[in-house]
């Protein structure tokens, strides 16, 4: 138990280390890979952290290879955009002049409740109300009211 | 910039500490095997002391050698080899040849997969 004790902290002070590193961004900011990144950092600290048999390292060095990878890449798409497409895609018009295009929202995946909803919570209860709205790269929408109803 | 540089580090750090385990498990299976096919001839030569002596040689190093491979491997892998070590001593110790044989043959296996758990090979990564 001492064991896992020590374990834990060294962790935890290691997660925090590597989350430092890897910059500060809310959850609701972070591109899919980010998201998808920290959860699994999260899940690969657990191992060690509840096995005594298993060794330390077994659980930091694919936590170091994870940051690493993930700082590179970030570093990456700031010099390419081709490359930031390919791994954070790009983003949608969805509504246009009031309108929602419908093949976007089936290119996307996104039902109509699910845009109602992401309009609601911009305080947008009539889609004709709307000039441009866009489906970022980390799912979310961002609006562009018409002039009068701003 | 600067965070590149860190990870750049990182990443040069783990794969310089992968290829040490790599190399170290390596080198501490083949060194432990000869060690034991020693061990293997005394017995067979009805050399009963010098395989006695052989096998306690094997043990400490073995002993040595399990403070840098806990650091790398599961512990219960590294736990079972000293077992079988410490029978295969006490087999020697009393010449019981039956068990001797099938203690050796157990414990070689058991460094040949350790070994082989560390290789990066195809049916290891998948």
């Amino acid at each position: 138990m001492l064991i896992i004790l020590i374990r834990t902290l060294l962790l935890y002070a290691f997660i925090i280390l590597a989350v430092r590193i890897m910059g500060k961004r809310q959850i609701s900011d972070m591109q899919t890979s980010e998201l998808v990144i920290t959860l699994v950092i999260s899940d690969i600290a657990a191992i060690p952290m509840q096995s005594a048999e298993q060794p330390l390292m077994s659980g930091l060095l694919p936590i170091m290879v994870l940051v690493s990878l993930e700082i590179i890449v970030s570093v990456i798409m700031l010099k390419s955009a081709k490359f930031r497409d390919v791994v954070c895609g790009h983003s949608m018009i969805i509504i246009k002049d009031g309108k929602i295009i419908e093949n976007q929202l089936k290119k996307m995946r996104i039902t109509y409740e699910d845009l109602y909803s992401l309009l609601r919570q911009q305080q947008v209860f009539d889609v004709s109300d709307v000039r441009y709205g866009i489906i970022e790269t980390n799912g979310s929408l961002s609006i562009l009211k018409y002039e009068g109803e701003q | 910039m600067k965070r590149i540089w860190v990870a750049l580090f990182l990443l040069l750090f783990s794969l310089s500490f992968a290829l040490s385990e790599f190399f170290l498990v390596k080198h501490s299976y083949q060194k432990h095997l000869d060690m034991l096919t020693v061990a293997e001839i005394y017995f067979s030569q009805k050399e009963y002391n010098d395989t006695y002596d052989q096998c306690k040689a094997v043990e400490e190093s073995w002993d040595k050698n399990k403070k840098f491979l806990n650091v790398f491997l599961v512990h219960k892998q590294v736990e079972e080899v000293s077992q079988s070590l410490l029978t295969l001593k006490n087999q020697a110790k009393i010449k019981d040849e039956k068990a001797f044989l099938l203690t050796i043959d157990k414990t070689k296996r058991q460094l040949l997969s350790i070994k082989e758990s560390e290789l990066p090979n195809y049916e290891n990564i998948l």
